[in-house]
């Protein structure tokens, strides 16, 4: 099953992350068409047209979204959401750090295209290698007219500034990245309004993921009738797969969507499980989704399917668990990270995520009690839904997929811990 | 913070269509410059931004890269997010710990080196990783940490 | 207006309305903990969840505006499971002292788990381990273990005090509340905070174990310290004030406090207070039975007599004392203006506080709102968030705390005459704006006669309200304790007395401390031949009397107070009094031989004062003149935050040691710099430099006691020598 490449396209090529070797490579023609060819409207139209949706994780239609901007002469912003944080996805970052150019295209042709004069691409605090690559990128474009007071001659004004936020997952949260933006802390904004009436310093905003902006420029190249053929109909294009955990060949895969399924992305082109060990379960859209159990992994990667399988497209983060791994082991890192990472502001997250993390750690340090299964599913039917932004849903979403596929094992867990079999299992 | 600093403090303070960007530009320049945001630093920020240190304070301690004690010459983060730790991190943050003496998010006797533990890097596709002063060093084994280690004493040695 | 059904029950209400407070409106009430009518809604403690058909989750009643047709229920199984998780919750970690907590029996995390939560708590974790009684400042305590993160606190001190000195720190389970490493919580709007805590995390430390809730008598009253006339209730237990709380009030204070108002109660019972009429007897202050005082202070007001004050006792006792002047007395000599102040009552149409919500141009002639009617500052703060303009128009700047302009001028009548001329750019703003507000500190007269003129020149809108002055000195002026037109002031009183040409003088409720010029005041004293002091706490001034009348303090008795919008504003008695007080009002019924009771007197008021009891209160009367500024060359600023007349040792804390400010120039030819210590006497005073000044002058806060006789001494120039450090 061979990978479809359009992002990673010229991703090996030497030097690619310098500006010369990029523009070789037919890098800037997106922008220069964008800018010199077509009206804003035009560009927005061609990303409609392309069914290209959201990468960050919701999958919304980017077209979709850029309409929603007021139309009444305010200063609006775009905002390239580069904090990349949801565990297992490291698409983000290859973009960022290899081919720097091409997001720093995206960017520009889709500022362009909202008639934003001003870009920020806010990148999370530990990507410091790839905010000073940005920095060399930016300036190199800059040299070369491809932004700043004249673009391309063409008398636009184009502006980006990075942003390097200082460690916080929920800084992806879009609210909570322009609350960081503005120097704040990290914490979500209440919705209405959304950032497309009022967003950066209240003013109109598109806040879109580093691979939707990259793929911007696939897009006006080849125009947006050519990529929607990519993929299926409601899930368009290719999309970046990160593939990690207990696996051969991790790394990042392109693939149209669609074309390919979880079992081939793992098993193809990811090499299937280390040598002697059988895979037990993939979560595969970041760790803020449902697992997915081997039976299921011939579901086609795109957002139907996946959703239909019972769990989301998400990031396109793969984390996969082979036969070693324990299930409530996992799932206690997950809640680990998902307490650390709550910002405070809503109680079911802020208590809710605490008591499960100290619940599954005393399954796995062998103080597992009787009860203690009723108490994790009666903590997530506090939480579902009932958070103040998707975290919470986010955190309680494999532990809950966990309990039902793996539910053996967390009695067993507990059970080990001299407790009647039978009575746990209640 | 140092002239060059203070400079770059007050360029930043104009540099965003909003003043109160600055905050965390300005903050990572306070940490890198002395390794953690000193308290009296704190007072400094708070009066360039003009804002109390009441405010300074909320936000530098809602992100865990700023830090408010003196942290080592080099701050070794093992990741220990899921993919990473499903590929060994633990091992590795052990090692480090009995290695260096130190406990989680400590810092070494000698000053050198403070260890933490952190979430997903982002980086899953190569782990187990390691980040030393934010520069990230993909699939590591221990014996990768014991030369990490090993060479940072002699950088030091070299310095001096 | 928006129909929707809540729980089956049809509901009309206002477009905009929130679900929580349509709900309200029909009488069913829906649990919350963030939310908080004065603050905006923030929706964080996920305790409002209700369910609205065709929404997929349940949305918080808060935040989630009505809508046409909207179908809600708050009674259904899964909201009912809502409520149960967010209590289990909060409970997980709430700590369970309250039999020692001082919000047990008013806790609203306590109420809500009696009506909403499970029975039992599942938590079998151990619990976390955080500050505990933590002394935030001088008045508020914090508990970090029984807080529940509602941010109200935080919310109120960074979006309506506009200070955030209270703040979050750290993430997630581990987000505390708190104040900056090693600062203290010093706003003057720090008690706001422990009223709107639901729970026992903010306390009061003056209250501190004083008293259970159920325990105490609630009685309405206002406040007596400044003009603005906040809306409060008193908390008494065996006629002892226990405590203030804030009344919400739309009109005037929504629902906040200075801590001014708070906890400016410590002089009624704790404070040395005058108990007994005394009578000066070979030298000797004796004290007498009421009968006998009275006669005294009749024989002693003959001749060429004056009354001085009266901003600070009820409308009734003005009335009454006004008439007694009059027909009993017949001495034009009377003045309630000791503290500078030239008008009480702008020589226009009179502003109202809610004209703060409306006006798009508000214009601040030397108004130093912080410093002498702070609650107000909270309303204005609302004007420069929502996009209207703020102009301050004074020599001094960062006169006000929130977003504004500044207009600096030597002369502030001038630049208004020019303003409401059309000229610059807030002139233009002027002319155009629909809604005008002047805010002025009520001295000086070119200015009163420029706002005449402003209001004259411009079409529409135009108010005018006074923040200057005492809680009462609108109701002295309207009640007629102003000079009458062969009167005169009260700087002329006291000139008159340093010559010899006054005979006798009576003081109502003012201390020393009060009058901007020290020296002219004891040489008015030294001369005078009969001195008689109606007050509630002894003084300095009282310890000269001949007679001296110890009145009600305000919690002590019925009254009005009239505020800086001519609103008269009732309060009642609930302390008991001490000693034998008298109502300050019977003080002057007696005097007139009236037989009244105070029902009696408020019809006298009600009848002879109709426009102050009028729902539409609109009519300024023409300025009275002269006032009392103090010597050439000073500003004399005032302030509600010094130990004056009603001293208070809850208040000591939160007010600034005495300062005396001096235009450069003025500093450097008496070879004085910022920080230097002036000693004079026992007082002290640190002198600042201030470039904002007018050349040559001198600005002091009234009531400081070391800082009036440092500006006494400066004024001398020559006593200098020695006494600077
Ligand atoms: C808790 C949380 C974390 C998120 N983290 C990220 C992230 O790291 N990167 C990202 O692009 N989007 C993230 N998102 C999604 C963003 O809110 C937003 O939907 C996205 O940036 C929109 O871009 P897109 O339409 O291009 O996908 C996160 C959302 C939530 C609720
Ligand atoms: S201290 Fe009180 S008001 Fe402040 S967040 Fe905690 S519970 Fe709420
Ligand atoms: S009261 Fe609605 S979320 Fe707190």
């Amino acid at each position: 099953m061979p990978e479809r490449r359009l992002l990673f396209e010229h991703i090996d090529v030497p030097g690619i992350e310098g500006i010369d070797v990029y523009e070789r490579e037919g890098g800037y023609r997106s922008l220069r068409k964008a800018v010199k060819e077509m009206s804003p409207d035009d560009v927005v139209k061609e990303v409609m047209t392309s069914n290209l949706r959201g990468r960050g994780g919701a999958g919304f239609p980017t077209g979709r979204k850029w309409s929603f901007l007021p139309k009444d002469g305010r200063t609006r912003y775009l905002v390239c959401n580069g904090d990349e944080s949801e565990p297992g996805t490291c698409k983000d970052q290859e973009i960022i750090y290899r081919i720097p150019h091409l997001l720093l295209e995206g960017v520009l042709t889709s500022a362009y295209a909202i008639e934003a004069e001003h870009a920020f691409i806010y990148l999370r605090g530990e990507f410091k290698g790839g905010y000073l690559r940005l920095g060399r990128a930016i300036a190199e474009a800059r040299a070369k007219g491809y932004l700043g007071d004249n673009v391309l001659g063409t008398g636009r004004r184009l502006e980006v500034t990075l942003y390097l936020g200082a460690g916080a997952y929920i800084c992806g949260e879009e609210t909570a990245l322009l609350e960081s933006l503005e120097g704040r802390r990290g914490m979500p904004r209440l919705k209405p309004p959304f950032p497309a009436t009022s967003g950066l310093y209240d003013l109109p905003t598109v806040v879109n993921n580093v691979e939707t902006l990259a793929a911007v420029v696939p897009i006006v190249a080849m125009g947006g009738a050519e990529y929607a053929k990519l993929g299926t109909k409601e899930s368009a294009g290719t999309k970046l797969f990160s593939v990690s955990g207990n696996v051969r060949r991790p790394g990042n895969y392109e693939v149209e969507l669609g074309k390919v399924t979880l079992g081939e992305l793992l098993n193809d082109l990811a090499g299937g499980p280390p040598a002697g060990h059988t895979f037990k379960a993939a979560i595969p859209g970041g760790s803020s989704v449902p697992f997915l159990p081997p039976d299921k992994f011939d579901t086609p990667l795109d957002y139907e399917s996946m959703r239909q399988a019972g769990t989301m497209l998400g990031s396109g983060g793969v984390i996969v668990l082979d036969d070693r791994a324990s299930i409530v082991d996992t799932s206690l890192r997950l809640m680990e990270f998902y307490r650390h990472e709550s910002c405070g502001k809503c109680t079911p997250c802020r208590e809710g995520t605490m008591w499960l993390e100290q619940a599954l750690r005393r399954m796995v340090t062998g103080d597992g009690r009787h009860g203690d299964l009723k108490t994790l599913e009666g903590l997530m039917a506090h939480i579902d839904g009932q958070t103040f932004c998707p975290l919470g849903d986010a955190a309680i979403a494999a532990l809950g997929s966990a309990l039902r596929l793996f539910r053996g094992e967390f009695v067993s867990c507990i059970a080990a811990q001299d407790h009647p079999l039978e009575e746990v299992a209640q | 913070m140092n002239a060059e600093h203070l400079e770059e403090a007050k360029r930043l303070l104009t540099a965003f269509p909003g003043k109160s960007s600055a905050l965390i530009p300005i903050l990572h320049l306070v940490e890198d410059e002395f390794g953690y945001i000193p308290e009296q630093e704190v007072e400094v920020v708070a009066d360039l931004m003009g804002v109390t240190t009441a405010y300074v304070e909320a936000v530098l301690s809602f992100y865990s890269l700023f830090h408010r004690q003196p942290t080592g010459k080099y701050l070794i983060q093992v990741c220990r997010g899921l993919s990473c730790h499903l590929c060994g991190a633990d091992d590795l943050a052990r090692f480090l710990h009995e290695e260096l003496g130190v406990e989680r998010g400590g810092t070494s006797d000698d000053g050198l080196f403070t260890v933490e533990e952190v979430e997903c890097l982002a980086l899953c596709k190569d782990a187990p990783v390691v980040q030393v002063n934010l520069e990230y060093r993909p699939r590591v084994s221990k014996d990768d940490l014991q030369r990490l280690i090993a060479e940072c004493r002699q950088g030091v040695a070299q310095h001096a | 207006m928006i129909s929707l059904t809540i729980d089956g029950r049809e509901v009309q209400v206002e477009p905009g309305t929130l679900i929580l407070n349509a709900a309200r409106q029909a009488g069913i009430e829906i649990p919350v903990f963030c939310y908080h009518p004065r603050l905006a809604s923030v929706g964080a403690c996920r305790m409002c969840l209700v369910r609205v058909e065709k929404m997929p989750k349940l949305v918080p009643a808060c935040t989630t505006p009505v809508a046409e047709g909207m179908v809600v229920r708050t009674d259904t199984d899964d909201v009912m499971q809502s409520h149960e998780g967010v209590m289990d919750f909060l409970l997980s970690t709430h700590p369970l002292d309250c039999p020692i907590c001082d919000a047990g029996g008013e806790c609203e995390l306590q109420d809500n788990a009696m009506r909403y939560g499970s029975n039992q708590s599942r938590f079998a974790e151990p619990k976390r381990h955080l500050k505990k009684a933590a002394e935030l400042g001088p008045m508020v305590e914090l508990d970090q273990e029984r807080c529940i993160l509602c941010l109200r606190c935080i919310r109120f001190m960074r979006e309506e005090a506009g200070d955030p000195a209270l703040t979050l720190h750290e993430r997630g389970n581990h987000t505390v509340v708190d104040v900056a490493e090693g600062r203290t919580f010093d706003s003057i709007f720090a008690g706001n905070t422990i009223q709107i805590c639901p729970v026992g995390a903010l306390t009061s430390r003056p209250y501190r174990f004083k008293a259970r809730p159920w325990d105490l008598d609630e009685v309405d009253s206002i406040c007596p310290h400044c003009p603005v006339g906040c809306h409060m209730a008193l908390s008494l237990r065996h006629g002892d004030v226990l405590r203030i709380q804030s009344r919400d009030s739309d009109e005037v204070n929504w629902g906040w406090l200075c801590d001014r108002g708070r906890f400016g109660y410590g002089f009624v019972h704790q404070g040395p207070r005058l108990t007994r009429p005394l009578v000066r007897r070979d030298g000797e202050q004796v004290p007498v039975d009421w009968r006998e005082a009275i006669a005294v202070l009749r024989r002693g007001m003959t001749g060429t007599v004056g009354a001085l004050g009266g901003g600070r006792v009820s409308l009734e006792a003005q009335y009454l004392m006004r008439r007694w002047l009059q027909e009993g007395v017949g001495t034009a000599h009377v003045d309630h203006r000791v503290q500078p102040l030239t008008a009480a009552i702008p020589p226009a149409q009179v502003g109202r506080i809610d004209d703060i919500d409306t006006a798009d141009l508000v214009l601040a002639l030397d108004v130093e709102l912080l410093q002498e009617a702070p609650v107000l500052g909270i309303r204005l703060r609302h004007v420069a968030r929502n996009g209207r303009k703020i102009v301050s128009v004074s020599a001094r700047r960062d006169m006000l705390d929130m977003p504004h302009q500044e207009l600096a001028t030597q002369d502030v009548a001038k630049t208004l005459r020019d303003i409401s001329r059309g000229e610059g750019e807030i002139g233009q703003a002027f002319l155009r704006a629909s809604k005008v507000l002047i805010l002025w500190n009520g001295r000086g007269q070119a200015i009163s006669e420029a706002i005449a003129d402003a209001h004259r020149l411009r079409q529409g809108d135009t108010y005018t309200m006074v923040v200057g002055g005492l809680a009462n000195s609108y109701g002295a002026e309207a009640a007629g304790l102003v000079p009458g037109p062969s009167g005169l002031d009260a700087r002329g009183m006291l000139e008159a007395a340093a010559q010899g040409e006054l005979d006798g003088l009576l003081v109502v409720a003012q201390d020393k401390r009060d009058f901007p010029d020290q020296e002219l005041l004891e040489a008015a004293l030294s001369r005078l031949r009969f001195l008689a002091v109606a007050g509630f706490v002894p003084s300095d001034l009282q310890e000269r009397a001949d007679v001296v009348l110890p009145l009600t303090a305000w919690v002590e008795a019925d009254g009005h107070f009239v505020n800086m919008e001519g609103r008269a504003q009732r309060y009642f008695a609930g302390a008991s009094r001490p000693g034998e007080v008298w109502e300050d009002w019977r003080l002057f019924a007696e005097l007139l031989d009236y037989d009244w009771d105070y029902d009696r007197v408020l019809e006298a008021v009600r009848r002879d004062l109709p426009e102050l009891f009028a729902a539409d209160r609109r009519t300024g009367g023409p300025a009275p003149r002269g006032g009392y500024v103090g010597q050439p060359g000073t500003i004399v600023a005032a302030s509600i935050f010094h130990k004056g007349v009603m001293p208070d040792p809850l208040v000591q804390a939160i007010v600034p040691p005495p300062r005396i400010f001096l235009a450069p120039d003025r500093a450097g030819a008496l070879h004085l710099a910022e920080g230097h210590i002036l000693e004079i006497g026992p007082g002290k005073a640190e002198v600042g430099v201030r470039p904002d000044l007018p050349r040559g002058s001198v600005m002091w806060r009234i009531g400081l006691r070391g800082a009036g006789r440092a500006v006494a001494v400066l004024a001398s120039e020559s006593g200098l020598a020695g006494k600077v450090k």
